[in-house]
């Protein structure tokens, strides 16, 4: 069946509802649902939240938020794990959805646990690496069971600079100085 | 002089206009007043454009003049060098009267920087517009740099840049303009001998 695919505008995306429980993403202006998360993707993000809300308040934190990034036309992510600024928080109140807009200030911190697969891949390491730089956001975590590797991306200057870490190398983040983390602790969700 | 630098959002700029002829460019949320242009770098715009007709049809060819919406930190709105359009953006900016490329139009074929001196705006060009572009996912982008007498192609796969550094007598290979044979020596020299 070739049928045409519509192309969203923000604007549309935003008052869009199916009246299911599923999960979208907005990708070049086509509504995309959200491959579902993995078990263990989720015990990842679960275990990073739960270490990161030694540092910073829980008002910061957030899983299921959206940002609008710019892509081939308009796109809306949900990341795994999300940390907010104060000023991003104050943006956001009062607003009926969960969704960083492009006029708000960035979020300080993006989490990504990668799914198999080229695409997921490409979506997370490449696709994502560009709009997250555009967008500004200070540092952008990826977590990658498959690769056995925790990629820690830090923005300069409007490009990221990258470190990869394995096994029991110490994760060094501009956001978290004294976190004290190793790349096998998050690939393993902090089990032994 | 301090004065308090508004913000703007991207609907207040693109409804901007306070009656002069200075043109700006919209930067994470604040009015920048573009400088003219070093001459010769417009000299290379030109040269470009000229080079880009033997082609690609004139509708097509924007020399500064139209702008484009990209995601910064907040919204920003950048006014290229030189771009080439596609035909579908075309269209998209016929049922606009004004000339910006919003985030709900397809981007552009092809962006061309020539880049001014200075740290500012080398990482201007080479990294925030550099990510800026590859998020908006336009398929070719090139730094035309005088200072360091090279041109970078930087081609767009899966959703990063791929990089290729032309100099001196070098032929430059666009995905683009397959057929296009320029060196980077008549780029930066704007063709002259």
């Amino acid at each position: 069946m070739t049928a045409t695919t519509k192309i969203f505008t923000l604007a549309e995306y935003l008052a869009y509802e199916d009246g299911t429980d599923k999960r979208y993403e907005l990708v070049n202006g086509e509504i995309v649902e959200m491959p579902s998360e993995s078990d263990l993707n989720n015990q990842i993000a679960i275990f990073l939240l739960l270490a990161f809300a030694q540092f910073i308040p829980g008002r910061l934190l957030r899983r299921g938020t959206e940002i609008v990034v710019s892509g081939s036309r308009a796109t809306v992510r949900v990341p795994d794990l999300l940390i907010l600024t104060e000023e991003l928080l104050a943006a956001l109140a009062g607003s009926p959805h969960s969704i960083i807009t492009p006029d708000m200030p960035p979020p300080t911190l993006v989490v990504e646990v990668v799914l198999p697969g080229k695409e997921n891949e490409d979506r997370d390491y490449r696709y994502k690496r560009s709009e997250y730089a555009a967008r500004g956001i200070a540092e952008y975590w990826i977590v990658d069971p498959q690769r056995e590797r925790v990629v820690v991306l830090s923005w300069v200057d409007g490009l990221y600079e990258e470190a990869v870490y394995q096994d029991d190398e110490r994760l060094v983040s501009q956001t978290f100085p004294t976190l004290e983390l190793t790349a096998k602790q998050v690939l393993q969700a902090g089990e032994a």
